[in-house]
Order: structure tokens, then C-alpha cells, then sequence
């Protein structure tokens, strides 16, 4: 089992211009664990991660997998960010 | 989003609970122990402060001159102001009361614990293997009081103390917030 959780809080959080003080004021938190989970230095337990993801209404598996995210736009697009970029698909 | 059912919950504070967390958690010294190397700095000066105190104490006891009790006030002096940035570093991650730690600090709280009294573990066993020697050479018992008060003093500060330090020394950079 992966020990390394992937997250994209970071990115979430500045989308909806949430500070780390205002998450974890709203997820019962620490400030600086926000900052510990964004860069991966902490694994939130289950409690956590979904109480981060309920604060932002996403389900949890769009913030947090146990394999790499890809991007946002990736995600929005349905290509990388290398091929939006190059206009190419390289795949 | 309930956030009642937390143990980090503001609701549940008291006004004591509210001004620990505050002052541990005040954003002033933030600038004194923003890198690493300062805050190892401050562990350094703190680990002196503190050696020169309990020098000052055994010293005055050991050799019968008082005034070295003045030098364990002027070692306070430094040392007390240091003690406030070590837990300012490490956010009250020692002092404040469980219920206003969230899980990370909790487990923080614990791996250092951990850490620190396995060091004071060997500490102790290497001090009773010293004097079970010196006993066994002959050493007398009244010849040893002084190195077993001395022992004994300095091992429970370093029991206090241990696990400060190594959580100071652990703390990571913060980054700056977007706000």
C-alpha cells in the first residue's frame, strides 16, 4: 500500500481563494497542517480528508488518490497540460 | 460542515485554553525563527542556557559557593525568553492541552515523546552502568553523592527538556500563504 497520499488541495484551495487559516478554521485544523497535507509531508486520516472534501462539496477521490492527480485542466479537457501547451498529442 | 465532533474545537475552549493557544500560537515571532538554521540556532543557545544553569547549580552545591546561584539567574534570564520561542516554533505542540491539538500535532506529540524517551532511556541505563562500575572499583557511596545528585539533576532536565528540542528541531518551513 502506497504511504504517499497525492493531493491537490493547494490547487482547490487558491481556485476558490481559500487561505489555509480559513480551512482549517473550517475543518478543525491546524493552519500549518493544511500546509503539511498540500505538500504531502502529512497523510490526513479518512476524518479529515473528508471533511476537507465536504468543505469544498467535492468528493473526496478529487482531492486526495493514492495515485498521481493529474492537472485540473486535464481533467476538465481531457488532455495534458504538455499537449494543451504544444496543441500536439504526443500520445 | 460539522465540525462539533472535533477535538479541535474552539466551542469547546475555556478562556485559559483560549489565551494558551494564542500566545503559543502568536504570529510576532514568527520572524525569529522563520529558517531553519535560526531556529537551530535557538535550540543551540537554549541546550547552552540551559547547561550553564544546571553547572551553576551542581557547582554551588558540589563546591559550597553560592554565588554561582547568580549565574543561574542571569543563564534564567536568557533561557526563559528562549523557551518562549522554542514553543512559539513549535506551536505549543507540547505545553497546550491535548483537546487543542489536531490530529497531526497529536501524532507529532507522540513520535517525539517516543523519540525522547528512548534517548533518556539510554541516558539512564549508561548513567547506573557508570556508577555500578565506579561502585565495583571501590568507588564509597559518600565519595559518589555529588555525581549522583549531578546525574540525577541533569537527567531530569534533560527529561524535560528532550523532547522541546527535538521538536523544534523538527518543525519545517512554512510557506507563505496566498492571502
Amino acid at each position: 500500500m502506497s504511504e504517499h497520499v497525492h493531493n491537490r488541495l493547494a490547487a482547490v484551495r487558491a481556485e476558490r481563494k481559500v487561505s489555509r487559516q480559513q480551512l482549517a478554521e473550517a475543518v478543525g485544523a491546524h493552519y500549518q497542517t493544511i500546509g503539511y497535507i498540500e505538500r504531502g509531508q502529512y497523510n490526513p486520516s479518512l476524518d479529515m480528508a473528508l471533511r476537507i472534501a465536504a468543505h469544498f462539496e467535492l468528493p473526496v477521490e478529487a482531492l486526495f488518490s493514492l495515485e498521481p492527480l493529474r492537472p485540473l485542466t486535464a481533467e476538465v479537457y481531457g488532455k495534458d497540460s504538455d499537449t494543451q501547451r504544444t496543441g500536439r498529442n504526443t500520445a | 460542515m460539522n465540525a462539533n465532533a472535533t477535538r479541535y474545537d474552539k466551542a469547546d475552549r475555556g478562556r485559559y485554553d483560549k489565551w494558551t493557544f494564542k500566545t503559543m500560537n502568536d504570529q510576532r515571532t514568527k520572524g525569529y525563527h522563520a529558517t531553519r538554521a535560526a531556529r537551530r540556532r535557538i535550540v543551540a543557545a537554549h541546550l547552552t542556557t540551559t547547561a550553564l544553569g544546571l553547572a551553576a547549580v551542581i557547582g554551588a552545591y558540589a563546591a559550597s559557593r553560592p554565588w554561582l546561584l547568580a549565574v543561574l539567574v542571569a543563564a534564567m534570564m536568557v533561557w526563559t525568553p528562549l523557551t518562549g520561542l522554542l514553543n512559539s516554533m513549535t506551536r505549543g505542540l507540547l505545553e497546550l492541552r491535548t483537546r487543542l491539538l489536531d490530529e497531526r500535532q497529536l501524532a507529532e506529540r507522540g513520535t517525539v515523546h517516543t523519540f525522547a524517551h528512548r534517548i533518556t532511556g539510554w541516558a539512564l541505563t549508561a548513567a547506573l552502568f557508570a556508577f555500578l562500575v565506579a561502585s565495583l572499583a571501590g568507588a564509597s557511596l559518600a565519595s559518589l553523592t555529588v555525581p549522583l545528585a549531578a546525574t540525577g539533576l541533569a537527567l531530569l532536565v534533560v527529561q524535560r527538556l528532550l523532547p522541546l528540542w527535538i521538536a523544534a528541531v523538527r518543525v519545517a518551513d512554512e510557506p507563505e500563504d496566498e492571502e
